[in-house]
């Protein structure tokens, strides 16, 4: 009986052992990362920034911003990233000739971001995405914008604090999608929004501006959303409104107000602030912040079953929403109920001539469903009513809609005082 | 059991899943894979039945009983040549997601390698030791898919599954035939079952794991679609790969997917592994030898050279196209056809070991 119980227990012992084993060799395989493709980090060329526009001849020109790391102290003080440039037929043959100049092997996997001439962003940007989609090293997370300036002199600019400007973009791009006056134009935004029906894709912008003439360090680049002075002293980076698309197609640019206005109707708004002119003899300004603002689009219940209904038809955009007040600049404190409804109603107010305004650009100067209307309707339909009968005439039909905004926010904050600290008269 | 089929259902399906069923059914995709889960469900059934019926033989052996020898070693042999081509085509799919975007300039030969020498080993082994460590890497695999969920969160939107009904009613039954395929593979099943204690529980254990193999699957579905749309999920290659590339911790923590990918990896591997071993099993009891072991060299080398025929990864996905195409009907026509033979023939097995079933009883 014991040796039986023997024979189990080494069976059993033995059976734990080769398990033990195979875990370990299932973990070990984990690491098994493939030495014969390994590259030395010193032949690997990182590039941080990508811009592409059009040559001459229709020819593609890419500009490439790459980083080049330094190992020891004395190298610090050397230039961090290098620019140069190449052409093609398409962005693969750019890339192609640029690599086989290059002494480094070209990694696309630290792209940061991806910078759209408006000349390129006009004649289409999908002929630019393939390429990028296809490759397993790009991320999905690297800011897409587009810029009405030339690339290689926003590559040059250097920010008092980074001096390479892909990374300077980068920065400041968290900063301003987080103020929502630029939109979330990541890749990854940029191709779901481009393949979703219904939906319009929208990129930031960005721009050199003259910096302002520094009387002091201090006193240089106070813009939350600016880059710094240049080392030239000359131009710094300014993230600010978008760039609208119509599909693929750049149809125009969008300001700040614009922008937010977009976002909001989208349920894309993640903070925003503004000033509002107070009415009367004491005028004055208030500013605010909107929070938890969201934004329903309405249709006439026909519209679901029949989708003719849609044309001509009234849609309103009812957006609900609170109001932080941020500063007081006006003899009128919003000290009680009535006051403060009255703020809240004249902010109502202009938030929705925003609205109006910005769907009237879109309906009739842009041509594009930039609010995303077209999307609201698809979610309505059975898809296939959307994809023979509503998806190919929508274009038209979304200009023919008449849109009508429904806003009403309410002051929820008024801060850690209710009236302004001022002296005793 | 549980743990180990629903890793059979789901372990290399779910990478590519997506683009299968989403351009057939759009935004409804999701449920086509739970109305799927009924092949397995169905297949359970069955599976249940035979083995109450014959507690202790395995697939070859009971068909013997029901219908004649020569009869008995075809069915056999149709059950090996079937393991043996989605064994073929899992590895191939899992090679080439590996290929892809990651290891590009390795050769596919090698890292066909690497997964066969693990197999190799794991079959030595045995299904205990397969099924013991699968339970481990489940419960891996399952945390890093709610981890998934949870990055995928600020980057997806829920509204995109809209319309509920995606294409309609017919296109959405048809997407589940589809996705019946991958439930169907529960079949591979029938090889373990003479190995649990308690036959009566194996219809709830093979379709309780087909049906979480399967919610795997329609999660895999649900996510991708929320992230990319219907449109941007049915070009991905693997369509699961895509959906981890989206996702990160913040500013740190990028390229997320080789994490998820070397997880998936490992239970791919383990399912591929009990997918060997019932083949290279039903292979020696058709032979009628007593161990199973001599064939596994063999049956290993001859499984990397089937893996290497598609060439490309058009003729890889040309070949899951045809796994889709008669999984279902194979997977419920082959208990079925035992189960109503035995039932016509009132027959009843006993404690009849033979075959490598002799062998484990030793």
């Amino acid at each position: 009986m014991e040796r039986i119980d023997g024979k189990r227990a080494d069976a059993r012992g033995r059976a734990t052992s080769a398990v033990v084993l195979l875990v370990l060799l299932l973990l070990a395989s984990v690491s098994i990362c493939g030495c014969t493709d390994a590259r030395e980090i010193e032949s690997v060329g990182f590039i941080l920034g990508l811009g592409i526009d059009i040559a001459d001849g229709g020819r593609v020109r890419i500009w490439v911003q790459t980083a080049v790391p330094s190992s020891k102290p004395e190298e610090a003080e050397r230039q961090p990233a290098w620019t140069t440039s190449s052409e093609g037929e398409s962005v693969w043959d750019a890339m192609r000739k640029l690599n086989s100049r290059s002494a480094k092997a070209l990694f696309r996997g630290h792209i940061r971001v991806l910078v759209f001439s408006e000349k390129y962003a006009r004649g289409g940007i999908a002929r630019a995405l393939d390429v990028l989609a296809r490759d397993g090293d790009f991320r999905y997370k690297s800011w897409v914008v587009v810029t009405s300036d030339p690339i290689e002199r926003l590559f040059a600019v250097q920010a008092e604090h980074e001096t390479v400007a892909s990374l300077h973009v980068n920065d400041i791009m968290l900063s301003a999608t987080r103020s929502s006056t630029a939109p979330l134009s990541r890749f990854m935004d940029l191709i779901t929004s481009l393949e979703q029906p219904g939906d319009q894709p929208l990129l930031a912008r960005v721009s050199l501006v003259k910096s302002e003439p520094a009387s002091g360090e201090s006193e240089a680049g106070q813009g939350a959303n600016a880059g710094q002075d240049g080392a030239s002293g000359q131009e710094c980076v300014e993230i600010s409104g978008s760039a609208a698309f119509h599909d693929d197609k750049m149809v125009g640019w969008l300001d700040p107000e614009q922008t937010a206005a977009v976002l909001m109707m989208r349920n894309r708004l993640r903070d925003y602030s503004f000033t509002h002119r107070m009415p009367g003899r004491e005028g004055g300004t208030v500013g605010v912040s909107l929070s938890g603002v969201r934004a329903a689009i309405e249709f006439p219940a026909q519209a679901s079953t029949d989708p003719d209904a849609l044309r001509g038809a009234e849609v309103r955009i009812r957006v609900r929403g609170g109001v932080d007040i941020r500063e007081v600049n006006s003899g009128q404190q919003a000290m009680n109920r009535q006051s403060l409804d009255e703020l809240a109603s004249r902010l109502s107010r202009q938030i929705e001539e925003n609205l109006a305004q910005l769907i009237h650009t879109a309906q009739h100067v842009l041509g594009s469903d930039i609010i995303g209307i077209g999307e609201t309707v698809r979610r309505r339909v059975p898809s296939r009513v959307w994809d023979r009968e509503v998806s190919p005439t929508w274009h038209d039909t979304f200009k023919t809609l008449k849109i009508v905004p429904d806003v009403s926010v309410e002051v929820v904050k008024r801060g850690m005082t209710t009236s302004s600290p001022v002296p005793e008269r | 059991m549980v743990i180990l089929t629903a890793e059979t259902v789901f372990a290399t399906g779910f990478l590519g899943v997506a683009r299968q069923l989403v351009p057939v059914a759009g935004t409804a995709a999701w449920i086509s894979c739970f109305l799927g889960a009924a092949v397995g469900l169905l297949v359970a059934w069955l599976a249940g039945l035979l083995a109450q019926r014959f507690p202790d033989q395995n697939l070859v052996r009971m068909a013997e009983g029901i219908f004649t020898a020569p009869v008995g070693k075809g069915i056999g042999i149709t059950f090996t040549a079937y393991c043996t081509f989605i064994l073929a085509i899992g590895s191939r799919q899992f090679v080439l997601a590996i290929w892809i975007p990651f290891l590009q300039n390795t050769s596919p030969v090698l890292i066909s390698a690497v997964f066969f020498l693990l197999i190799v080993y794991a079959a030595y082994l045995g299904i205990e030791s397969i099924a013991r460590v699968s339970l481990l890497f489940f419960t891996v695999v399952a945390s890093s898919l709610v981890l998934l969920i949870w990055l995928a969160v600020p980057v997806s939107v829920p509204a995109r599954l809209l319309p509920l009904g995606g294409l309609g009613t017919v296109p959405v039954l048809k997407a589940s035939l589809l996705a019946s395929s991958y439930a169907g593979e529960c079949i591979v099943a029938l090889a373990f079952i003479r190995h649990l204690k308690d036959k009566r529980g194996a219809a709830r254990a093979i379709g309780t794991g087909a049906v979480i193999g399967m919610a795997v699957m329609a999660l895999a579905t649900g996510i991708g679609v929320m992230m990319l749309g219907t449109r941007g999920i049915s070009r991905a290659t693997f369509p699961a790969l895509e959906t981890a590339r989206m996702v990160g911790v913040g500013e740190f923590l990028e390229r997320a997917e080789i994490l998820f990918l070397a997880l998936w990896f490992s239970v791919a591997l383990l399912k591929l592994a009990a997918v060997f071993y019932a083949s290279v099993t039903s292979a020696a009891d058709v032979l009628n030898l007593r161990d199973y072991r001599p064939l596994i060299i063999p049956y290993a080398i001859l499984a990397t050279v089937l893996s290497q025929i598609p060439r490309t990864d058009v003729e890889t996905f040309a070949s899951v196209r045809w796994f889709l195409t008669y999984t279902p009907w194979y997977a419920a026509a082959l208990p079925a056809l035992l189960l109503l033979g035995a039932m016509a023939g009132g027959l009843r097995g006993g404690g009849d070991r033979s075959g490598t079933d002799r062998r484990e009883a030793r």
